[in-house]
């Protein structure tokens, strides 16, 4: 997409009213944590609008334009009129008489997603890391055997075929006296999850960190 | 013959045919599919021929969640919000409209307001007429809300943004977050949280599964989320084709131990044999 070329000058007096306008939307959002209040809903519908406003524009420049002016226009592939005017059909969505005819290019649309997510493109990553956790329980090396990492694959197999056998729902093969095996495989899941979490919140409070340096810096300046 | 002498043949029969990706599965991912198709349409044939009993499907507590969260929310009279995440068309997404279907069903049936918050316009359109199919179904065509049923925007954080601002203004009393999440689940479900709303989430990122376990009341783990419709339906084509899956899963295991065991013992054959071509 095109920027448009804005005098250095007016940029820079622009400048205190971006940071102005930062701070006062970051303090909009935060009083979500006291409660719901029109000054967050303020901040909510202009960044809702914002991000909407922004979407058709980039979609207008980035598909829709050089869909028509290059590819049909330009190029001469007039064949891709016929998506085009099956695409426009969703406009009908807003009439409620003339509803139906919508969902002719969302029976499209869907039928396409289907057929896309059964190519083999989904099950290569599968049968990869199939393959890549068929890992030598003993490890031998030029000295011996590697205990640690023979150990490490042992856990490593074990915790794939106890987290693949929570997720066989159809037979019950965790009953009975063997009933303890999905409290362990679900704790398996717990402890990776666990890890996950800890890295999750690492990213969040960078994010934090971001604001906060932002409002130091740019708006009172302490440093 | 070994493998290496197999391979040399193989591609002399099948030149460059399925040989589209650098791990050399085509052939594996051919037979997978071969499997794969068959067990499903055995299955298909037993569910919709026969009048043998199925296998019974183990109790996912937070599936049963469901039903316990929409009587809740008819009791409190307040809205369920229903929320398939920022992904367009996608398999976590046609699961969630699976779901869709039964709580749409289970909320005109206890005349319960649904409400619906969407991040792409062509999942919207496709919900609408689910909601709209399962009120008719229920003899409720007329408690329909077109409205209810919400847009918001494409935008990840914008959409985060006005699913708050929906849970608050809405005040409601339960949250399903079915379908695929990323960075805003952890936000969606805190605000849920905050509401006061009973909430389960089923979504299939990893990354995102530790957030909904957090905030949430129940969380389906990822495949869980795709038994989710067999589950709550019990209808016998969906549970023929979970036993089906199942059955894949099974091979799939047996083959990984095969392969576990043979290279212990040095041999790389059951590895080999996977990327036979």
């Amino acid at each position: 997409m095109q920027g448009v070329n804005v005098p250095a000058g007016i940029t820079a007096s622009l400048q205190p009213f971006g940071i102005y306008l930062g701070v006062i939307v970051t303090f909009g959002v935060w009083s979500m944590l006291y409660r719901e209040n029109p000054f967050y809903r303020i901040c909510e519908f202009a960044y809702v609008g914002s991000a909407s406003a922004h979407g058709l524009v980039t979609t207008f420049a980035n598909t829709i334009k050089p869909g028509v002016l290059t590819n049909i226009i330009q190029n001469g592939n007039y064949w891709e009129i016929i998506p085009i005017c099956l695409g426009c059909l969703i406009y009908f969505q807003p009439f409620r008489t003339k509803m139906w005819i919508a969902r002719y290019p969302m029976a499209y649309w869907v039928g396409y997603n289907a057929g896309y997510a059964l190519t083999m493109r989904t099950a290569m990553p599968l049968l990869t890391q199939i393959r890549q956790t068929m890992l030598p329980v003993i490890v031998r090396t030029a000295n011996g055997i590697s205990l640690v990492d023979s150990i490490n694959n042992i856990l490593f197999s074990l915790f794939v075929l106890f987290t693949m056998s929570y997720f066989l729902f159809s037979m019950n093969v965790y009953t009975g006296r063997y009933s303890f095996l999905l409290r362990v495989a679900r704790v398996i899941m717990m402890v990776a999850f666990g890890a996950g979490f800890g890295t999750g919140v690492g990213t969040r409070i960078s994010l934090l960190i971001g604001r906060l340096d932002f409002l130091f810096s740019e708006w009172l300046t302490l440093y | 013959m070994n493998t290496a002498e197999l391979r040399v043949t193989m591609e002399s029969l099948l030149g460059s045919w399925l040989k589209n990706d650098s791990n050399r599965l085509g052939l594996a991912t051919l037979l997978y599919f071969g499997v794969f198709s068959t067990v499903i349409l055995v299955y298909w044939r037993k569910a919709t021929h026969g009048t043998d009993p199925l296998p019974k499907l183990r109790r996912i507590a937070g599936l049963d969640a469901v039903d316990e969260a929409i009587g809740r929310a008819t009791e409190m009279g307040r809205p369920v919000c229903f929320n398939p995440g920022t992904s367009g068309f996608s398999a976590p997404t046609f699961a969630a409209l699976a779901v869709l279907g039964y709580i749409a069903g289970q909320t005109a049936r206890y005349d319960a307001r649904l409400l619906g918050c969407y991040n792409s316009p062509q999942v919207m359109s496709v919900a609408q007429s689910i909601v709209q199919t399962a009120y008719i179904e229920q003899g409720k065509a007329e408690s329909f809300r077109l409205d209810d049923i919400r847009y918001l925007s494409g935008d990840q954080f914008g959409f985060a943004s006005g699913c708050i601002g929906v849970i608050q203004r809405e005040r409601i009393a339960a949250q399903m977050m079915f379908g695929n999440f990323a960075a805003e689940a952890l936000i969606i479900a805190e605000a849920g949280n905050v509401a006061g709303a009973i909430q389960v989430a089923g979504q299939t990122n990893n990354l995102q599964t530790p957030f909904l376990v957090a905030a949430c009341d129940y969380c389906l783990m990822n495949e869980e989320l795709y038994v989710a419709s067999a589950y709550l339906s019990k209808d016998r084509l969906r549970v023929g084709m979970l036993a089906a899956q199942d059955i894949c899963r099974l091979v799939l295991m047996t083959i990984m131990v095969l392969g576990i065991i043979f290279e212990s013992f040095g041999s790389k054959i059951v590895s080999d044999l996977m990327t036979l071509y």
